[in-house]
């Protein structure tokens, strides 16, 4: 992570500053303002203490930029780098950039990962978009003749302000091609697309034709990805962009009140207690033998493994799957055999302590992690420091003592990793205050799903209140008062009595993983069927996409869309969708829809006709470009494959040899795809269904789909008024090709999820727990009342219920059963 | 004959006297080509470093020297905080661990701490700033120190340096600082930064001996 330090001779203009560049940040960068003097008397000017201590703030990752104003601004830089010390200043660069313009250009850019040299090479060019703009500069470097092209509209309500705009800037830079934007409806630019001020100097608005240009390897790829991304509005709802997000505030300080970002709300008033981050024991002594050695390293290994477990479990429980998900990935790297390896050999190498090998293998392992391009990934070089650290403490024998708190206290810490957000016990901690801004947006998610408030970004102003200080903080607002007075204490109490009371009655409602009422987490989904869907399902708690039904790009065309086009569209996605989970379903035609380009011939009975998979197991280079396209987008996001209308073993078989040759291609071609791709078969021929055992060792997931499995098992037509009762999802034999499905896919130790209209019934929700499914995908708008229904079960009532449900003759009664049971729950 | 603590915490007090007493002097010069500020920054600054405990208290001239500059650093919020602060900052470092300075160490002083203004703010000889005067005070200083002078004689003649270069600085066009943006019409005002430098020399040769 990048550090961005404003200094200016007025602390309002610093802070504003910050402010601005904060919204494009993304809380990826971290501010800090220096502005003003000390002396309240002559509050204009600078003081060099004042810019190193926003220097040391923010220094902790791979280096400083410095933005200043005029006059002795840069003077104050000067001498605080001077007071730095050596082994800091090399990391530190004051930068000549235009103060405004330069820090919202490099927190964008820093946003999206760009090195320091990178960041400070666009600070300083960023007056050139405006002087363009004004008519006084020369232009900009025009795109090749040969550039890839596309046109798109803006869809944005707001037109392209600073947050789509940063948005989009970090999606072009994830393709080597250098893009170019140019407004054609109000003419501006070409701009490139690398850089957030000429972006934001298109002045594009809504419905404004933007031409999309790109030179370079993946050229086609990325304009597809930037059409599609500004067309379904850069990753932006309507509700997101006319409500203004919790802004991160200015950074600062008032007489007796701080301001931060606000990062979980809610109020508490109470005293300040310094929280101190759980030390490593440093070195673990001499090296025993290296077989005594090996057994300390392997025990050691095990104990933080189980730890970690717990960590997940515990994770999962507060705040959902996707948390506990940076606690499963820290035990893949524990498990990883490569790192345990490197130590082991270290340790036989000889002389060498097991801790002392685990350190080194760890440090190995990490370290190229750290300085990749992709910031998702360079964080993850912190989750894996905090799952080394782990290892170390076992094999030092001690915990570090645990924080112990005399009473009800405010915590106030530099940062704090996720797993020491475990060690709060919320009843005792009222709030938590951070220097740093979201230095760990994880351990920000766990105190909110803990019910913990929290502002964050504080600052090193943070450092100069005592201990036992009283503080009252509005984790809402983003600020924290210093010694409160009585009125404003009594109002913060009120506030929290209010909070708390509104926390409990909208507990069920949150916005959060869904769980059962006795807390057993069930994954709720959505279901997609066009980019724009992805910001909708994000908005409306989609912990992931459960199918991508990716006929959206097929349908109403000419031609097929191409591997890159493809690729574009699920790159967005996943981009939507910001790390969740995302599985793509294979194009699914024949039945009712058919396509120009792949020839289906007259069938008599198209619903039992040439369909779903075995229409693209026979139009091989169809489905052999989705897979191309599906594998590349997998290498990067989290993606997983569904095969639609299986109704037999050699179908998986037949599919995923296609897959293979895919993989293949693709190495020799050198892209990037992923190699190893998750596969999962839908279940909705009853084939399939009766099958189940044996198609679970050959799928590494089953998603149910009700809608075909309906019509199927009852041979009845929805559409159809005549014979419609028929085809009622609570048909006593769906229930039970559920229920086989389901138990088949925990024999075979797989997952089971469903999707299709059934999941969206609220009189279904106890049924499909009761029955074993672990996900539920249902389209975004129904995420809400699913969530809602499912928390008024426990596993064994919806078990109970199941069973009962099960044993009756009709639709019809196990209809009323559900009704009877939902009744008193309203 | 060498200058201890206690002379160095004498020159530290005369110059808060003395800025008191040139601040609407100051003040005047900087109006002209500047913001105005300076006469009330030297005074601020040099108040606060020569009440503050840690000058008052330090061990020798080396914590001395370098508290002043913290003072200096935080309290002034224009650019004669960095630059002086700078100056001192060097000047300190300069002195290493001596509880007195003889001639060659008060000359070894100003050069750390000239040189040190010099960097921060990035200034030549001839840009119409504080330079101007510290400059060929150094120079006078260094020619008095090889001619066998002590400390008096060198203070004296860097003194009289810092005079004529001060005066230069009339005719000068401004090129560093807010006086640059004035363009030729900076020409023709004395330069404050200049007038607070010679000052800062003629303190010392005041008590410095």
């Amino acid at each position: 992570m990048i550090g961005l330090v404003i200094v200016s001779h007025s602390a309002a203009v610093a802070e504003g500053v910050c402010e601005l560049a904060g919204q494009v940040a993304r809380r990826r960068v971290r501010l800090a303002a220096a502005g003003g003097t000390a002396d309240p008397e002559h509050p204009l000017g600078t003081d060099a203490f004042k810019v190193l201590e926003a220097i040391e703030s923010v220094i902790e990752g791979e280096g400083v930029l410095v933005l200043m104003d005029l006059g002795s601004a840069v003077l104050s830089a000067g001498t605080a780098l001077e007071l730095l010390g050596e082994e800091k200043r090399a990391r530190v660069h004051l930068c000549a950039a235009p103060l405004v313009e330069g820090a919202v250009a490099a927190a964008a850019l820093a946003a999206a990962g760009a090195g320091i040299e990178e960041v400070a090479r666009e600070a300083r060019g960023a007056l050139a978009a405006k002087a363009a703009q004004l008519g006084d500069a020369p232009g900009t470097a025009a795109p090749p003749e040969h550039a890839a092209e596309k046109l798109a509209s803006l869809a944005n309500a707001h037109g392209l302000h600073a947050r789509p705009a940063a948005r989009l800037v970090r999606l072009a830079r994830r393709f080597e091609a250098r893009c170019w934007i140019e407004n054609l409806t109000q003419p501006a630019g070409p701009a490139e697309a690398r850089g957030i001020n000429a972006v934001l100097a298109l002045g594009a608005r809504q419905g404004h034709t933007l031409r999309l240009r790109a030179a370079g390897t993946d050229a086609r790829a990325a304009v597809e990805a930037l059409a599609a991304f500004l067309e379904f509005g850069c990753g932006e709802t309507e509700q997101t962009a006319d409500s203004t997000p919790a802004a991160p505030a200015a950074i600062g300080l008032e007489t007796g009140r701080l301001t931060g970002i606000p990062a979980s709300a809610g109020f508490a008033c109470g005293p300040l207690v310094r929280f101190h981050p759980r030390v490593v024991p440093a070195g673990a002594g001499p090296a025993a033998d290296p077989e005594t050695e090996l057994r300390r390293l392997s025990a050691a290994i095990e104990d933080a493994k189980a730890e970690t477990q717990a960590l997940a479990e515990w994770a999962r429980q507060q705040a959902g799957e996707s948390e506990a998900g940076i606690f499963d990935a820290q035990l893949l790297f524990l498990e990883d055999p490569e790192l345990t390896g490197l130590a082991a050999d270290a340790v036989r190498a000889g002389g060498v302590s097991a801790g002392e090998a685990w350190q080194r293998a760890a440090a190995a392992m990490a370290g190229p992690l750290a300085s990749l391009d992709d910031s998702y990934l360079r964080a993850r070089a912190a989750d894996v420091a905090d799952a080394a650290a782990r290892v170390l403490r076992k094999l030092a024998g001690r915990e570090p003592p645990a924080l112990e708190l005399s009473g009800p206290s405010i915590l106030a810490a530099h940062s704090l990793a996720p797993s020491e957000v475990h060690s709060l016990d919320p009843a005792m901690v009222l709030g938590v205050c951070l220097e740093t801004g979201a230095a760990s947006a994880h351990s920000v998610i766990l105190a909110r799903a803990a019910g913990i408030p929290a502002v964050v970004g504080l600052g090193p102003a943070l450092t100069a209140l005592a201990e036992g200080t009283i503080v009252a903080l509005d984790g809402e607002q983003g600020v924290v008062w210093v010694s409160p007075g009585e009125e404003r204490a009594g109002l913060i109490a009120r506030r929290r009595e209010q909070w708390l009371a509104a926390r409990r009655a909208a507990g069920r409602e949150r916005a959060r993983p869904a769980a059962t009422r006795d807390g057993r987490r069930i994954r709720v989904v959505a279901n997609l069927s066009s980019v724009a869907d992805a910001a909708e399902a994000v908005a409306n708690g989609a912990e992931g996409v459960g199918v991508l039904r990716t006929e959206f790009l097929f349908l109403g065309r000419a031609e097929a869309p191409g591997e890159e086009e493809q690729l574009a569209a699920y790159r967005a996605i996943a981009e939507s969708l910001a790390g969740r989970p995302l599985v793509i379903r294979t194009l699914d035609v024949g039945g009712d829809k058919s396509l120009p380009y792949v020839h289906i011939g007259e069938e008599s009975n198209p619903f039992l006709g040439w369909r779903g998979v075995r229409l693209t197991l026979g139009s091989p280079a169809l489905f052999r470009t989705q897979l191309r396209a599906i594998l590349r987008a997998a290498a990067v996001y989290p993606a997983a494959l569904l095969l639609p209308m299986v109704s037999a073993v050699e179908e998986v078989r037949a599919a995923r040899a296609a897959l293979a040759e895919a993989q293949a291609e693709l190495e020799r071609a050198g892209l990037p795809f992923a190699k190893k791709l998750r596969t999962g078969v839908m279940i909705e021929v009853p084939s399939a269904a009766a099958l189940a055992d044996r198609l679970a060792r050959e799928a590494d997931f089953f998603s149910i789909g009700t809608n075909d499995l309906i019509q199927y098992t009852m041979a009845a037509d929805r559409t159809n008024p005549r014979v419609a009762s028929l085809a009622d999802p609570f048909q006593p034999a769906v229930l039970r090709l559920i229920r086989q499905t389901a138990e088949a896919a925990r024999a075979a130790g797989i997952e089971a999820a469903l999707c299709g209209e059934l999941a969206a019934d609220p009189l279904a929700a106890p049924l499909l727990i009761g029955l074993g499914l672990k996900e539920l995908s249902v389209s975004a708008a129904l995420i809400p009342a699913l969530k809602r229904a499912l928390a008024g079960w426990t596993v064994a009532e919806a078990e109970a219920l199941a069973r009962e449900a099960l044993a009756l003759d009709t639709a019809a009664a196990v209809r009323r059963l559900l009704r009877d049971a939902a009744a008193p729950r309203g | 004959m060498s200058a201890g603590k206690a002379e160095f915490l004498a020159w530290i007090e005369g110059l808060a006297r003395v800025y008191a007493e040139n601040r609407e002097r100051l003040t005047e010069l900087d109006a002209a080509i500047g913001d105005a500020d300076h006469g009330v920054n030297m005074e601020r600054g040099f108040g606060a470093a020569a009440a503050s405990p840690e000058v008052q208290n330090a061990s020798g001239i080396q914590s001395l020297l370098q508290a002043a500059a913290r003072v200096l650093i935080s309290q002034v919020g224009g650019a004669s905080g960095p630059l002086y602060g700078t100056f001192f900052l060097r000047a300190s470092a300069a002195c290493a661990a001596r509880a007195e300075l003889d001639a060659a160490g008060v000359v070894e002083l100003f050069r750390a701490g000239t040189e040190g203004v010099r960097q921060r703010g990035k200034a030549e000889p001839g840009d119409k700033t504080m330079l101007d005067a510290l400059h060929p005070a150094l120079a006078a200083m260094e020619r008095a120190l090889a001619g066998g002078g002590e400390i008096e004689a060198v203070l004296a003649a860097g003194v009289a340096a810092a005079e004529e270069g001060m005066l230069s600085t009339i005719p000068m066009q401004a090129r560093k600082g807010r006086a640059s943006y004035l363009g030729p019409r900076s020409a023709g005002h004395q330069d404050p930064g200049a007038t607070s430098a010679w000052l800062l020399i003629r303190a010392a040769a005041d008590v410095l001996r």
